[in-house]
C-alpha cells in the first residue's frame, strides 16, 4: 500500500471536524428538526448576559473618564474615551510585559506539545515498560500545589542556571504542563485505530515513522487544543513568575500589572480597567478565535470522553 | 523495494534472544520500542528534577526550621504540632473547607445547568452562548481578584452601587471587611470563573446523550425538570465525579484571589491554606512550618486525586 | 528514517539545548568595561516615577562606567521576592531595606554590607540627617543609607474644623472631644483605611506614645517590656472604643490607602493619621486638596508633651555578597541618591523629606503645609519612636497588624490582641 493510500484510508476513518474521536454510532448526532423556541432562547441570552456583567462592567469603565465614572458609574461610555489605554500602555510598560508573556505562553505551549506529543503516543500504545503506572507517575503532577514546590523549584532552577531569564521559566512551564497535556494527548491517541498504526509498520515504517507520518496529521485538533489551553493557562499563571523572576524587565504581565492597586494609579477607575484588559487581550482573543478546540479538548481529555 | 531494508533489521530484532526465552516474552518485549523509551528520557528526568524532587525537598524542609537565611535546624514534628494550636492555621483550615465544600458543589451545579440548558435545541445560538460562559475561565485570576475588589469595594464598589441604585440599599455590605461575609465574597468570583469550567467539562457527556431518549420521554410526559433528573443527571455522573475532583484539587490550592484581593484579611478571616503557607514561608520567614503546611495541603489533594487517577487511568475500553 | 537521520536529530537537539542554557546561564553578562549593577525598588503609590527618573540620570550622568537596572515591584510583592532575590542569580547590588526590625532580619542574614567606609569616603557623615545616620547604625556600623525622613502626624481639614468650630485639639481628651462633634455632625471624624493592615499602626503607636511617652515604647521595642503591659492594651482599648462610638469612615478594613483620597475630597472624613506622604497621594487625585490641607502634631496626654514620630525611609542597604566592583558602583549610586539634586527630584515627586541637610527645601515648590512640617521635625528635639512595621521584625509586625485589624473589626478583644503578638514575640 502506497503511503498515500494509507493516508486516505485513515481520513476517511476519522471525522476531521472534531478534536474527539468518537466511538460507535455517536458519532454524529443526526440533525434534529430546529425546535427553537424564542422564549428559552432569549431567556438563556439574558442570563448570560447578565452573567458576564462584571466583566461588561470593566469593559464600560475603562473607555469612560474619570468625570463619568464618578458621577455615573453604570452608564454606557458614549462616546468613548481612550486615554486610559494610552496611559495604561505607557506607564505600566506594557510593550514589555506583553512580550514576555508572549514568551512565555508561546514557548510554554510549543516545548509542553513537542515533549508530550511523543510519550503520550507511546503510552497510549503500551509500547513502554509499565505504561500505566508511568501515566499515573505523569499524573501526580496534576495535584502538585505551587506553593509547596516554589521554593525549592527557585533553588534547583537556580543552581542550574534557570532562574531569573525568561527562557527558565519557559522550560519550567513546559514541563509543568504535562500532566494536562499528557491527558488529552493520550486520550485522543487511543481512539485512534491500532490498525493504521500496524499497517505502516508493516510497510516498514519505525515508531517515530508512525508518529510522525500517521499519527501527526491526524492529531491537528489535538494539538491545538493543547496549545491554546497551555497558553492561557502559562499566559495567565502568576505565582512561578512573581518568584522565579527577578528581575521587571522579564516579568509578565500577571506580575506587572499588580501596581494598579496602587494609589498612583488607581485614584482613576478607569486606569485599572483599561491594564487588566489589556493583559487579558491576548487570550481572550485566542479563545474567541480557538475556542471550539479549547472547549471540546478539555471535555474530550479531561473527563476520558 | 522501500520497505524491505527496515522489514528486515525488525526480523532481526525477534531473532536475537536466546532459545531458552519464553515465545510470549519475546513476543511481550517486541512490543516495547526503544525509540519510545528514548522519547521518555528528557522529560521523565526533567519531570522528576523539576516536579518531584521539589516535592520531596518540601516534604524535607518541613521537619527543620530555618528563615531561608540560616542553616536549618532539626525539630522533627514541631512544625505539625505547631500547627494544631496555631489559631490562624486552624482558621485557615476551616476556612478551605468551607472554601472546598462550596467549590464542589456551587460551580459544579451551575456548570451543569449551563450545560444542559445550552445544549438543549430549544436555545438559539447555544455554541456562542457556551463560548460567553466560559469567557472567565480564560482570565487570570489574578485580572479578576483586581476586578472584582473594584465592584465589592464598600464605598465606591459597583455592587453597593447598584443596589443603592435599584433600591436595594438595605442590602448592601461591607463585602470584603465584614469577616463573615468576606469568604463568600472570594468564592463568589472563584465560582463565577470555574462555572464556565465545569460547564465545558460537563459538555462532552451531555452532547453524547441521544436525542431520542428526551423525545421519548417528552412523549410519555415527562417536563424539562424530570428529564433532567431522570435523563441528564444519571448520565453525568461519571463525569460528575471527575470534576468534582479537579475542583478540590484546584480549590485547596487557591491562592491567587486572597493574595490580590485582600491578602487574608480581615484577620484571616479570608486566609485559605494556599495562602496561609505562602505568608508563612515568604512573608514571616517561617520557611519549615510553611513546607509543613504545604505537605498538608498535598496529603489532602492527594485523597482526592486518587479518586480521579482511578476514575481516568483505568478506562481500559479507551485502549483497544 | 535512517540511523544517520535519527544521529543527526539527536545531536541538534542536545545541541540546542546545551546552546539554549548556555545563553541563559551568561544572560547577565555584561560587556565593554561597564560596570551593571541591580536597583531593587519598592513602590508606594508616590514618588515612584522621581525614584526612575533618578536612576535615569544616574545612567546617564556616568555613562560608559556604571549603569544601573531598575526592578521595582509593590510592596508587598516586594517583601515576597527579597528573598529569592537577595539568595539567587542576579542578586540586587542595592536594594530597599525598611529601618529597625526588618533591616535588622536582613542585617542578621548576613546581606548587608557595613557602610561606614562609605559615609566617610563620600561625606554622607557630614551631609545626612543625624537622627537618620543614628537609626542607620546597629552594633555601632552603619547598615543603610536613609535617603528621606519622614514622619507622621494627624491630618485634617482646616475648612471642616472652622465650620463646626472645632480648634485644634492639643490633647487627648480635646482630640475626643472633636472628633464627638464632628461624630454628630455627620462627618466622619477619621479616614482609617486599614485594607493593606498598616495604616492603623500609625494610630497605635501615637496613642502609646501620647499617653506614655517615648520611652515606654521603645522600651518595647528593645524588648525590655511585654505587650500585655497595661500601657499597650490601652492603646487597643481606645482604637476598639473609635471603632465603637463609630469615629472611622465606613469600615476601615475594607477601605485601602487609595480608596481614602474619596472620601477626604468630598469632605465626609475630617482626620487622618498619616505619613506625610499622605498630601501627595492627595495632590495625585485632587490637586486642589493640598492648598487645602493642614496638619496637627498628635496630642499627648494633658500634661505631657506630644512626640512626633520621625523616622528614616527609602533607606538603601548596598549587598555584602556582592563584590567590591558592584558595591563601589552601587555606592555611586546612593551617593548620586542623596545629592542635592537627586534629593530635589525625589521631594518633588511626593516623597518627603530629604535626608540630605544641605538641600534648600524653599526651592523645591513645596506647599506651605510642607514646609511647615519639615521646620517642626527639624526643631523636635529628643527621643522619637518609629511605628510598628519597621520597629519589629517580619513576624512580630504581622502579628500585630493582623490583630490590630481584628480590634478595629470588635472580633477581639485588646486583651487577646496583645497576647497574641506577645506570643509571637516569645516564641522568637
Amino acid at each position: 500500500m502506497t503511503r498515500s493510500g494509507v493516508v486516505s484510508e485513515i481520513r476517511s476513518v476519522v471525522p476531521e471536524t472534531t478534536g474527539v474521536v468518537l466511538r460507535g454510532k455517536q458519532a454524529s448526532r443526526p440533525r434534529a428538526r430546529r425546535r427553537y423556541s424564542i422564549t428559552a432562547s432569549v431567556a438563556a441570552g439574558i442570563v448570560v448576559l447578565l452573567w458576564l456583567y462584571p466583566f461588561w462592567l470593566s469593559l464600560q469603565t475603562s473607555f469612560k473618564s474619570d468625570a463619568d465614572i464618578r458621577e455615573s458609574p453604570f452608564s454606557l461610555p458614549l462616546p468613548p474615551t481612550f486615554g486610559a489605554y494610552v496611559r495604561a500602555w505607557t506607564t505600566l510598560d506594557m510593550p514589555t510585559l506583553l512580550g514576555n508573556s508572549l514568551v512565555l505562553a508561546a514557548g510554554g505551549a510549543l516545548i509542553n506539545v513537542a515533549v508530550t506529543f511523543p510519550i503520550a503516543f507511546f503510552i497510549a500504545r503500551r509500547r513502554v515498560p509499565f505504561a500505566d503506572a508511568v501515566f499515573v507517575f505523569f499524573l501526580v503532577g496534576l495535584m502538585v500545589p505551587q506553593q509547596m514546590v516554589i521554593l525549592p523549584l527557585y533553588r534547583i532552577a537556580e543552581s542550574i542556571g534557570l532562574a531569573g531569564p525568561l527562557l527558565g521559566l519557559v522550560l519550567i512551564h513546559g514541563v509543568y504542563g504535562i500532566p494536562f497535556s499528557l491527558l488529552i494527548f493520550r486520550g485522543f491517541f487511543a481512539g485512534i485505530p491500532r490498525s493504521l498504526d500496524e499497517s505502516a509498520r508493516l510497510d516498514g515504517c519505525s515508531d517515530t515513522g508512525v508518529l510522525l507520518r500517521i499519527i501527526a496529521p491526524l492529531s491537528g485538533p489535538a494539538v491545538a487544543t493543547v496549545l491554546v489551553l497551555q497558553f492561557i493557562n502559562i499566559w495567565n499563571e502568576f505565582l512561578f513568575a512573581v518568584v522565579l523572576l527577578n528581575n521587571s524587565p522579564n516579568w509578565p504581565v500577571t506580575v506587572g500589572v499588580l501596581p494598579v492597586q496602587l494609589s498612583q494609579y488607581f485614584v482613576s477607575w478607569n486606569l485599572p480597567a483599561a491594564a487588566l484588559l489589556v493583559a487579558q487581550l491576548p487570550t481572550l482573543v485566542l479563545y474567541v478565535v480557538a475556542q471550539r478546540w479549547v472547549v471540546r479538548g478539555l471535555t474530550a481529555g479531561a473527563v476520558g470522553g | 523495494m522501500a520497505g524491505s531494508v527496515n522489514g528486515s533489521r525488525r526480523l532481526r530484532l525477534v531473532r536475537r534472544p536466546s532459545a531458552r526465552v519464553s515465545l510470549a516474552k519475546r513476543a511481550w518485549k517486541a512490543q516495547w520500542s526503544w525509540q519510545g523509551m528514548l522519547y521518555l528520557i528528557v522529560p521523565t528526568i526533567a519531570y522528576i528534577a523539576l516536579i518531584i524532587v521539589p516535592i520531596v525537598m518540601t516534604a524535607r524542609l518541613s521537619l527543620y526550621k530555618t528563615n531561608g537565611f540560616k542553616t536549618p535546624e532539626w525539630v522533627g514534628f514541631d512544625n505539625y504540632t505547631r500547627m494544631v494550636g496555631d489559631r490562624a492555621f486552624r482558621k485557615a483550615f476551616v476556612n478551605t473547607l468551607i472554601w472546598t465544600a462550596i467549590t464542589m458543589t456551587v460551580p459544579v451545579a451551575i456548570g451543569l445547568v449551563y450545560a444542559a440548558v445550552l445544549n438543549s435545541p430549544m436555545v438559539r445560538g447555544r455554541a456562542l452562548l457556551r463560548a460567553l460562559i466560559f469567557l472567565p475561565s480564560t482570565m487570570s485570576l489574578v485580572t479578576l481578584g483586581i476586578m472584582f475588589s473594584l465592584v465589592y469595594n464598600s464605598s465606591f464598589g459597583a455592587l453597593n452601587g447598584a443596589l443603592n441604585k435599584i433600591g436595594l440599599g438595605f442590602l448592601t455590605q461591607d463585602w470584603l471587611g465584614d469577616p463573615n461575609l468576606v469568604l463568600y465574597s472570594l468564592v463568589a468570583v472563584f465560582a463565577w470563573q470555574f462555572s464556565g469550567l465545569c460547564m465545558a467539562l460537563f459538555n462532552a457527556s451531555i452532547q453524547q446523550i441521544p436525542e431520542e431518549l428526551y423525545e421519548a420521554a417528552q412523549v410519555d410526559g415527562a417536563n424539562g425538570l424530570q428529564r433532567f433528573f431522570h435523563i441528564t443527571l444519571p448520565r453525568v455522573r461519571p463525569a460528575m465525579v471527575v470534576v468534582i475532583a479537579l475542583t478540590v484539587v484546584q480549590s485547596l490550592r487557591s491562592f491567587d484571589l486572597v493574595y490580590v484581593m485582600t491578602k487574608g484579611g480581615p484577620d484571616n478571616a479570608s486566609a485559605l491554606l494556599g495562602f496561609f503557607m505562602y505568608v508563612q514561608t515568604f512573608v514571616n520567614r517561617n520557611q519549615g512550618y510553611g513546607a509543613a503546611i504545604a505537605v498538608v495541603i498535598l496529603l489532602l489533594s492527594l485523597v482526592f486525586a486518587i479518586v480521579y487517577v482511578r476514575r481516568v487511568a483505568t478506562r481500559e475500553a479507551f485502549d483497544e | 528514517m535512517t540511523a544517520k537521520k535519527r544521529v543527526r536529530i539527536a545531536a541538534l537537539a542536545v545541541a540546542s539545548t546545551v546552546g539554549a542554557l548556555l545563553a541563559a546561564c551568561t544572560s547577565g553578562a555584561s560587556s565593554s568595561g561597564v560596570v551593571e549593577i541591580n536597583y531593587s525598588a519598592r513602590l508606594t503609590g508616590v514618588g515612584d516615577d522621581a525614584d526612575a527618573a533618578i536612576v535615569e540620570a544616574f545612567n546617564r550622568k556616568f555613562e560608559g562606567t556604571y549603569h544601573v537596572n531598575r526592578t521595582a515591584i509593590d510592596d508587598e510583592t516586594y517583601k515576597t521576592k527579597q528573598i529569592t532575590q537577595l539568595t539567587g542569580a542576579d542578586a540586587p547590588d542595592v536594594f530597599y531595606s525598611w529601618a529597625g526590625g526588618r533591616a535588622k532580619d536582613i542585617i542578621d542574614a548576613g546581606f548587608a554590607a557595613p557602610l561606614d567606609g562609605y559615609y566617610s569616603q563620600r561625606g554622607w557623615n557630614e551631609e545626612l540627617n543625624a537622627l537618620g545616620q543614628s537609626l542607620a547604625t546597629f552594633d555601632g556600623k552603619k547598615y543603610f543609607v536613609p535617603t528621606m525622613m519622614s514622619s507622621s502626624a494627624v491630618w485634617y481639614q482646616p475648612d471642616i474644623f472652622a465650620k463646626e468650630g472645632i480648634a485644634i485639639p492639643t490633647t487627648i481628651e480635646e482630640l475626643e472631644a472633636a472628633a464627638a462633634k464632628l461624630k454628630a455632625s455627620g462627618i466622619a471624624p477619621f479616614i482609617l483605611s486599614n485594607k493593606e493592615k498598616w495604616e492603623a499602626q500609625f494610630y497605635w503607636t501615637q496613642i502609646v506614645v501620647a499617653q506614655n511617652g517615648p520611652a515606654v515604647y521603645n522600651n518595647l521595642v528593645a524588648g525590655k517590656a511585654k505587650w500585655t503591659d497595661a500601657p499597650f492594651v490601652a492603646a487597643w482599648q481606645k482604637l476598639a472604643d473609635w471603632s465603637k462610638a463609630g469615629y472611622y469612615y465606613g469600615s476601615p478594613n475594607s477601605i485601602g490607602y487609595a480608596d481614602s483620597t474619596i472620601p477626604w475630597t468630598k469632605g465626609e472624613g475630617a482626620m487622618d493619621v498619616q505619613g506625610n506622604w499622605f498630601p501627595s497621594t492627595l495632590a495625585g487625585s485632587d490637586s486642589a486638596a493640598t492648598a487645602k490641607i493642614d496638619y496637627f502634631p498628635f496630642p499627648a496626654a494633658s500634661g505631657k508633651q506630644s512626640t512626633m514620630e520621625i523616622y528614616a525611609e527609602n533607606t538603601l542597604m548596598i549587598n555584602a555578597k556582592s563584590d567590591k566592583q558592584h558595591q563601589d558602583a552601587a555606592a555611586a549610586f546612593v551617593d548620586y541618591y542623596v545629592s542635592v539634586e537627586a534629593q530635589a527630584m525625589l521631594a518633588k515627586g511626593g516623597r518627603l523629606f530629604p535626608s540630605n541637610i544641605n538641600v534648600d527645601l524653599t526651592t523645591l515648590e513645596l506647599p506651605k503645609v510642607m514646609l511647615k512640617l519639615a521646620g517642626f521635625m527639624n526643631s523636635q528635639t529628643g527621643d522619637t519612636f518609629m511605628h510598628v512595621d519597621l520597629a519589629f521584625t517580619a513576624k512580630i509586625a504581622n502579628e500585630f497588624l493582623d490583630a490590630t485589624q481584628g480590634v478595629i473589626n470588635n472580633t477581639v478583644t485588646p486583651a487577646e490582641a496583645a497576647k497574641r503578638v506577645q506570643d509571637v514575640t516569645d516564641q522568637q
